[in-house]
């Protein structure tokens, strides 16, 4: 019975070691510091401030090619040798920030690291030969009334029935440079409708006085029975409010268009994603689904919204794009708070003591959702092809005697009205 | 998958070698209530915390009886080890319920003290579980899935993240990441509780039981993870039978 004892006591004394041993093996749990409110005296304080942001608030790494882990164990060294204070450090800096961001799929991307600029999808657009930047704004041709030079001024004077021209530029709000056009062409049989960028609610409700009329103009002709179908043109359109998809897409359908979904972050781990949430189109109150041909225009200059609005259309079976693959910027962005994710701020430099302004080493403008369209395809970084891919050059837009064409928009009218 | 089938084949190895020594030996059921603590740092998020969440367990208690005091028990079991993510503050509403499904294995020294029929005990041990499913419910802003336009231009604040964005409810399967879930829990328990004998042949107990996992909940993936442990207790009630006649 002793013995039974003795080896029942060794049995637990065996179990006290593998407990207290097993013990051992919990990992510690870390702080992570709130995005920018620590101070960073020097940079290898900034560049772990911007590689934990990034950690967290980036929400492309599901698909994201760039392995970040690797950054850090080649930069974090790297930025431990330069010094904050010394102007030739600072633009080894910029250097190395932009090598680490170089291949992020997220084309809304843009780091601002000490007045910098680095725009990963810009520069690779540039690389692509066959990309012309501002394709239309680069023409030898004289400028509008307010010094910019826009297409859809070509439009108008080669294209635009002369009774139907509605034009505004917007040179006096904040919004300066915003225009919309409007007009029919071939004869009233093609209802046409273009905007520099999605500011069409505010414009609307408050902005330029003279931007109401010409989508008044726009929404009535939708009615019009004599037009035999309607293009939107987002060629160059760099995208903009949210809230301008109800109010245009809005008003050519009569029912919920469910287009594709968004996620984004619930933590701190890479990988940590809300579910997919439905994107949907809600109509207008009142709005007539329209059921005569959609030719959406679009191009390599369409950014964001313009892709988002190009998409959803597309999800209606009379609707056609064409033009070019657009620039693969699909995720919304809003403030970082809502969903902790998205945009941040890095290495906290100081608080000015009068004001309480808080200054930052840089900026990342980076997507708070990941877009998936309803294909289940992620199109982020790649662009949404057109059904018609026609690429344009110059010489093929500027003729000779101050002749335009534009072979594009030739297409969209022969879609509708061949 | 292969850890999966590697698991469960333990499981019925463990039974199976248990009936050999039946004389001993004593089977039995188990249930009662959970409520876990996910332990894990969000307090860089802007009004976020992790909240514990109820939950329930099933078990098939087995214990080898060594001598008076001394006991080997194990319990296969079906556990959940759940807990909710929730904002606070302006982002009040936005949440997830995180409903896990744990196959757990615990393995405990049984030292039990006291009278004949009416004996206090403590549990202490390890465990090892599977994580077998996990669902979430929750509500998060829809940021594509704005309200209808009217031309109405409204300067009421919002006092809330939904009086800016479409709430979007769901209640889905959660989908395992391999890259991310560490579906393999190993940990440390003790637990505490009373038994009563009767008939020489059944043995109620009640026990509050304490679970502290060792393993994260995700695998490695990253440079700076920051690790996620559940935490659980729970409280059962459940009743052995004696298999073969009582030893002493």
């Amino acid at each position: 019975m002793k013995r039974r004892n003795y080896n029942s006591f060794k049995t637990i004394l065996v179990l006290a070691v593998f407990i207290v041993c097993f013990s051992s093996c919990k990992k510690e749990i870390t702080t992570v510091n709130q995005s920018g409110s620590t101070l960073t005296g020097n940079f290898s304080q900034v560049f772990n401030d911007f590689w934990n942001n990034m950690n967290n608030n980036y929400v492309f790494w599901s698909i994201d090619t760039t392995n970040w882990d690797n950054m850090y164990k080649i930069y974090n060294p790297l930025f431990s040798k330069l010094n904050l204070y010394d102007s030739s450090d600072e633009t080894t800096a910029k250097g190395y920030f932009k090598k680490m961001v170089d291949g992020l799929v997220d084309s809304h991307y843009t780091l601002f690291p000490d007045g910098g600029f680095i725009q990963p999808a810009h520069d690779r657009k540039l690389k692509n030969p066959e990309f012309i930047e501002n394709l239309f704004g680069t023409a030898p041709y004289v400028p509008s009334a307010d010094g910019k030079f826009y297409y859809t001024d070509l439009i108008d004077s080669l294209y635009l029935d002369s009774t139907s021209k509605h034009i505004a530029v917007d040179t006096v709000t904040s919004n300066s440079n915003f225009m919309v056009v409007s007009g029919t062409i071939n004869n009233g049989q093609v209802l046409y409708l273009s905007f520099s960028s999605f500011s069409l609610v505010s414009e609307y409700q408050g902005g330029f006085p003279k931007v109401k009329p010409v989508l008044d103009y726009f929404f009535s002709q939708l009615k019009n029975t004599s037009i035999k179908g309607l293009i939107i043109d987002v060629r160059g359109n760099g995208g903009g409010d949210l809230e301008d998809l109800n109010f245009l897409v809005g008003s050519l359908i009569s029912s919920p268009l469910h287009f594709g979904s968004t996620r984004s972050k619930n933590g701190n781990g890479r990988l940590d994603y809300t579910p997919w949430a439905d994107a949907i189109v809600t109509p207008t109150a009142g709005a007539t689904a329209y059921t005569k041909p959609i030719v959406v225009l679009a191009d390599g200059e369409s950014v964001s919204l313009s892709e988002i609005t190009a998409m959803s259309l597309k999800t209606l079976p009379n609707t056609t794009i064409v033009g070019d693959t657009t620039w693969g910027a699909n995720g919304p962005l809003t403030e970082n708070a809502v969903f902790n994710a998205g945009s941040f701020n890095f290495g906290k430099v100081g608080t000015d003591i009068s004001s309480g302004n808080v200054s930052y080493y840089g900026n990342a403008y980076t997507s708070s959702t990941m877009f998936k369209y309803i294909n289940n395809k992620i199109y982020e970084g790649k662009g949404f092809p057109p059904d018609f891919d026609i690429k344009v050059k110059l010489n093929q837009i500027f003729l000779p005697n101050n002749y335009v064409d534009d072979p594009q928009l030739d297409k969209a009218i022969s879609i509708i009205a061949p | 998958m292969k850890q999966k089938k590697y698991f469960l084949f333990s499981l019925f190895f463990f039974f199976l070698l248990s009936l050999q020594v039946k004389s001993q030996l004593s089977i039995g059921i188990e249930g009662g209530g959970t409520k876990n603590y996910l332990n894990t740092n969000v307090s860089n998020l802007v009004s976020t915390e992790y909240n514990p969440a109820y939950g329930f367990n099933i078990g098939i208690p087995v214990l080898y009886k060594v001598n008076d005091w001394l006991a080997f028990q194990a319990g296969p079991s079906y556990i959940q080890k759940n807990y909710q993510l929730a904002r606070t503050d302006f982002f009040q509403g936005v949440y997830q319920d995180n409903t896990n499904t744990y196959l757990q294995l615990p393995l405990m020294a049984h030292l039990s003290f006291g009278g004949q029929q009416l004996r206090g005990f403590l549990n202490l041990g390890g465990y090892g579980g599977y994580w077998l499913s996990a669902h979430i419910k929750g509500t998060t802003p829809n940021i594509l899935d704005e309200p209808a336009y009217t031309n109405t231009v409204s300067n009421a604040q919002p006092n809330n993240v939904f009086d800016e964005y479409t709430p979007y409810n769901y209640d889905e399967k959660y989908q395992f990441n391999n890259t991310k879930d560490n579906r393999i829990e190993l940990g440390l328990l003790a637990g505490v509780g009373m038994s009563y004998e009767m008939n020489d042949k059944y043995l109620f107990f009640g026990e509050a039981r304490y679970y502290q996992s060792m393993s994260d909940q995700q695998k490695n993936y990253q440079i700076n993870l920051v690790p996620r442990y559940n935490e659980t207790v729970g409280v059962s009630l459940g009743c052995l039978y004696e298999l073969g006649g009582k030893s002493n």
